[in-house]
């Protein structure tokens, strides 16, 4: 039986059919334990002030100086649309998940960024537990081996008992956050290539890296967008009253994953890129991570190096009015989005493809 | 026996496996070990039980019109078995296990079949003691071969060093832990699995 036939066999046996993009959801599923990257954090509030002292602190003047600031820049991305709905042999509906997902590095050269790393892969992904192993690994060579597909199967876990795992909705999220796993690996490529050029990554750094790897780098900063952790009263209020170009005192970040402390806590604080009127005062601003290691180590756990970086990336801002999400990018990092989506194989173009080899709807 | 007369045991039981089966490694052949093909091949039928355990096996083989005498104690949970019937043989596994793990204790139970069947004696029961995907140090001897069996099936040693040597001709570099991400899912089995198997080959960067 060639590779086509097995594709196509495998989705007449578990009734395949082509479904599209899943409507928005009243709630969103949370991640499936051990499936994601979250987890609750630990928060040590009191490394610059007290923690019920904390206030705006505004982000002064003085330029980064050399090492201080990231010349490289990494950024992930993840494209990914459910496209065919298997039934499982005890007749659970389980989307199948087409995605190309890549990770680039630019680096500052001058006055502009020269791209010097991207990855890009093509992957296939959906809850297959509950498929006999012996159908599965078939199916998995034989889309990989054809040259039109040439994706990858990255089997999602079964969602745990306590979460409704026969939800189509929860199936969808497990395969959705499998994929996004893989687009961390992509990452962690990317930061792995040059290890001695300071970098900002898009993104937390827990996950990515490790604190012992980050001990022996030069400067590591991760910019998150996600809305903050658990912050006490006096947090919310200094965050949500940030104006722009001011920045939270800085706290001790210890992340969870997987339901483990996480090996990489960062000295951390939120930094107000954008404001205005019509600006809602949770958006805005970002995260930035620095990891502990190095904070406290190669810059002596100096303030001064904090405001320095937080001006440094108060100018690197996204100013392009067009951009959606500008009030809370770094230019580096849209430029290097620009630079890997074109990369990526239009979605719908990938789907006719499977179902064409499929041959379950006709060619 | 020493390790190294385990290894060369093992691994013959493999290339002899993979050539009768006319399934050479072939690092330009993308994608899983097709282990049900093999299993074909050799004879050996595989089930998924919800519940295993002796007496659920045993029930299983009498549906199927096997005659079977007392496997042990019925109640006794297993993490796989396999039961031989003169040329052929069944060999079961948790239904309830994750793919890799399935596949994993699948080539286990085969490696049994292959390497052992004189010595067994009609069966062999498996606990999650015996059945390790990515730790050396199970005692026994018959069972350290099936889980080696199994590594060196589902993992040659030969897709590994190609695919470092693939990551690191692209991108200058080969993180073991990308690595195991990128193998893991490739191969079908557990990212336990892989990160011990590379780190027995000594394939990726720390």
């Amino acid at each position: 039986m060639n590779d086509h036939d097995v594709i196509g066999r495998f989705f007449r046996t578990y009734g395949a059919s082509a479904v599209g993009p899943t409507p928005p959801q009243p709630t969103l599923p949370e991640l499936a334990e051990g499936e994601g990257e979250e987890g609750s954090d630990t928060l040590d509030l009191g490394v610059e002030v007290p923690a019920d002292q904390w206030a705006a602190r505004v982000v002064g003047e003085a330029p980064a100086r050399p090492g201080e600031h990231p010349v490289r820049f990494i950024d992930g991305s993840l494209s990914a649309l459910p496209v065919l709905c298997l039934r499982s042999p005890e007749g659970w509906p389980i989307p199948v998940l087409v995605a190309e997902l890549g990770a680039v590095a630019l680096r500052l050269a001058g006055r502009s960024f020269v791209r010097e790393f991207v990855t890009v892969e093509r992957v296939l992904s959906f809850v297959a537990d509950p498929f006999p192993w012996a159908e599965v690994e078939a199916f998995a060579a034989a889309v990989l081996n054809d040259p039109d597909l040439s994706a990858r199967l990255v089997p999602a876990n079964r969602p745990p008992a306590a979460r409704n795992p026969f939800d189509y909705e929860v199936m969808r999220a497990q395969a959705y956050h499998r994929c996004e796993q893989d687009m961390l690996n992509a990452e962690r490529l990317a930061l792995a290539a040059d290890p001695a050029a300071p970098t900002l990554v898009d993104g937390k750094l827990a996950g990515r890296l490790g604190s012992a790897a980050a001990a022996d780098r030069p400067l590591l900063v991760g910019v998150v967008k996600r809305l903050p952790p658990d912050l006490h009263p006096e947090g919310w209020r200094t965050l949500l009253g940030l104006r722009p170009g001011q920045r939270t005192p800085v706290f001790k970040l210890t992340g969870r994953s997987a339901g483990k402390e996480a090996d990489m806590p960062t000295a951390s604080w939120f930094l107000k890129l954008a404001g205005g009127p019509r600006l809602a005062p949770n958006w805005g601003f970002v995260r930035v991570d620095v990891p502990w290691v190095q904070f406290e180590g190669r810059f002596g756990g100096d303030f001064g190096f904090v405001g320095r970086l937080s001006r440094w990336l108060i100018d690197a801002r996204c100013r392009q009015e067009s951009y959606a999400r500008r009030p809370v990018s770094l230019e580096p990092i849209v430029r290097a989005e620009e630079c890997l989506k074109p990369l990526f194989t239009p979605l719908p173009v990938l789907s006719c493809r499977l179902y064409r080899r499929s041959g379950a709807f006709g060619s | 026996m020493t390790d190294h007369d385990c290894d060369d045991r093992v691994g013959a039981a493999v290339a002899a496996l993979r050539r009768d089966a006319g399934q050479p490694v072939d690092p330009g052949r993308r994608g899983p070990v097709l282990l049900g093909r093999l299993f074909e091949e050799k004879g050996l039928d595989h089930v998924a039980l919800p519940n295993l355990t002796r007496g659920a096996a045993a029930e299983h083989l009498r549906a199927a019109g096997i005659p079977v005498e007392a496997l042990g104690e019925p109640a006794e949970e297993l993490a796989g078995f396999v039961f031989v019937a003169g040329r052929v043989g069944w060999a079961f596994v948790r239904a309830g296990d994750g793919l890799p793990r399935r596949r994993f204790t699948a080539a286990h139970e085969l490696g049994h079949f292959l390497l052992h069947r004189g010595a067994m004696g009609r069966f062999r029961a498996d606990t999650d003691a015996t059945l390790q995907e990515a730790d050396g140090r199970v005692a026994d001897e018959m069972e350290r071969e099936a889980n080696r069996f199994a590594a060196e099936l589902l993992m040659p040693a030969e897709v590994c060093r190609a695919r470092a040597e693939e990551l690191r001709r692209q991108h200058g570099c080969c993180p073991r832990g990308v690595l195991v991400y990128r193998l893991a899912s490739e191969l079908l089995v557990s990212r336990e699995a892989m990160r011990y198997r590379l780190q027995s080959l000594g394939v990726g960067d720390e």
